[in-house]
């Protein structure tokens, strides 16, 4: 009788998803906590945040990069969101387009971004869309994903995100003309 | 009417900038201390259990096999097949008892053979069939509750079977499941039984306390 000791070749491959869990978990908290601003719900959208992470492990190569790091943080970012809508302080479930969530805090003030040149006024004005609509933007235009993809990743159809990628660049333009606005006023 | 046309040559452009900066202004892992409340802790190990035995079973394929020809003395302190099996897991258990973990195959008769998919009869009225994962001559089913709470239960051919043992710091007690013998391993809450029958290698992890494993294992026919 032959007995065979099977030994993962991989560290990486054998504990990428633990590994994902001791090098973000705090991150992921942290950024729910902008949104949710409750411990309770918070942990609880880094534990379904990570239940989507498994769902599209494939898509992550190595763990410790600021690409990984984006793609987690788009994931807790969106999960949130869903609990958002759905926590028991909102007495209807609000629509996640109609929710126009901006996490306080990041991005700078339109009085802080107008003297800037074109380049980083418009980054600043990415920085401060809602984020609902940064998290899709950041998907296609960042981590290079298909709509079809970002569908997958995120549990929403491929005509949602064409909508929420059309609303974004929608959005993105009228705080463009918003500052504008503010640069080019009368004295 | 703005200055500013968005385009997806420009979004290429300046949004990784935008992410980039967004990451940036996030203190690092280490400068964050939340202290995550034990309901967590527990729902995400019971999570990282279920994806390591995943990822173990989906590496077997393409990994580096190691050969362990068993001593001869095995061979003469046995009297037939069952009795052989049975001592070589445990053998192999005493050889690596220092390790935290570890993984056993056996591959007598790697032959396919017709398994049907067939749970516990009995169950803890909370949870539900979530997953079912079809393995070569074996399968394993994940039960869930609405509080997260997890069961696994696994059945495989002996030809072909692997056991994950975590030890380290564990209690480990001899169990009899209908007049089998089986070995029952708590760790942090979390009961593992485990126990070769008539060809099969059974294994069932969860939270649920010991008696409601030994009741689970025990409906298995």
């Amino acid at each position: 009788m032959i007995i065979y000791m099977a030994m993962i070749d991989n560290e990486d491959d054998k504990f990428k998803f633990n590994l994902l869990y001791n090098t973000y978990k705090q991150t992921m908290f942290y950024k729910a906590m902008e949104i949710l601003k409750d411990e309770f719900l918070a942990e609880d959208a880094v534990h379904h945040s990570f239940i989507k992470i498994i769902k599209n492990l494939n898509k992550i190569d190595k763990v410790n990069c600021q690409k990984t790091k984006g793609f987690i943080v788009i994931i807790t970012e969106h999960t949130s969101i869903d609990i958002y809508r759905k926590s028991a302080k909102e007495k209807i479930e609000i629509p996640y387009d109609e929710v126009e969530y901006f996490i306080e805090g990041l991005g700078p003030s339109v009085e802080e971004i107008y003297e800037e040149n074109n380049e980083n006024l418009i980054i600043d004005a990415i920085t401060s869309l809602p984020t609902n609509y940064s998290t899709v933007l950041k998907l296609k235009y960042s981590h290079g994903y298909s709509n079809k993809e970002i569908s997958q990743i995120l549990g929403i159809s491929e005509e949602n995100v064409r909508q929420r990628i059309f609303r974004g660049k929608k959005k993105l333009e009228k705080v463009l003309e918003g500052l504008e606005e503010i640069k080019y006023e009368p004295v | 009417m703005s200055q500013f046309r968005i385009t997806d040559d420009l979004l290429y452009e300046l949004v990784p900038k935008a992410e980039e900066k967004m990451l940036n202004q996030i203190p690092l892992e280490e400068e964050l201390n939340h202290v995550f409340s034990k309901k967590f802790i527990k729902k995400m190990e019971m999570l990282i259990k279920k994806q390591k035995i995943k990822d173990l079973i989906y590496s077997i394929k393409k990994v580096a096999i190691i050969f362990l020809v068993m001593s001869s003395i095995i061979l003469t302190t046995v009297v037939g097949v069952e009795a052989l099996r049975i001592k070589a897991v445990q053998i192999i258990k005493k050889v690596y008892e220092e390790l935290t973990s570890i993984l056993l195959i056996s591959e007598e008769d790697s032959s396919e053979t017709e398994l049907k998919i067939i749970g516990p009869k009995y169950i803890p009225k909370d949870f539900k069939k979530e997953i079912v994962e079809e393995l070569n001559n074996g399968y394993i089913i994940f039960y869930y509750n609405k509080e997260g709470n997890e069961i696994i239960y696994q059945k495989q051919h002996i030809g072909g079977f692997s056991g994950i043992y975590d030890t380290e710091d564990a209690v480990i007690e001899d169990v009899k499941i209908n007049g089998v013998d089986g070995e029952l391993i708590s760790k942090d809450g979390i009961n593992q039984l485990a126990w070769i029958h008539d060809g099969y290698y059974y294994n069932i992890i969860s939270t649920i306390p010991k008696e409601e494993v030994l009741k689970v294992a025990e409906s298995i026919r």
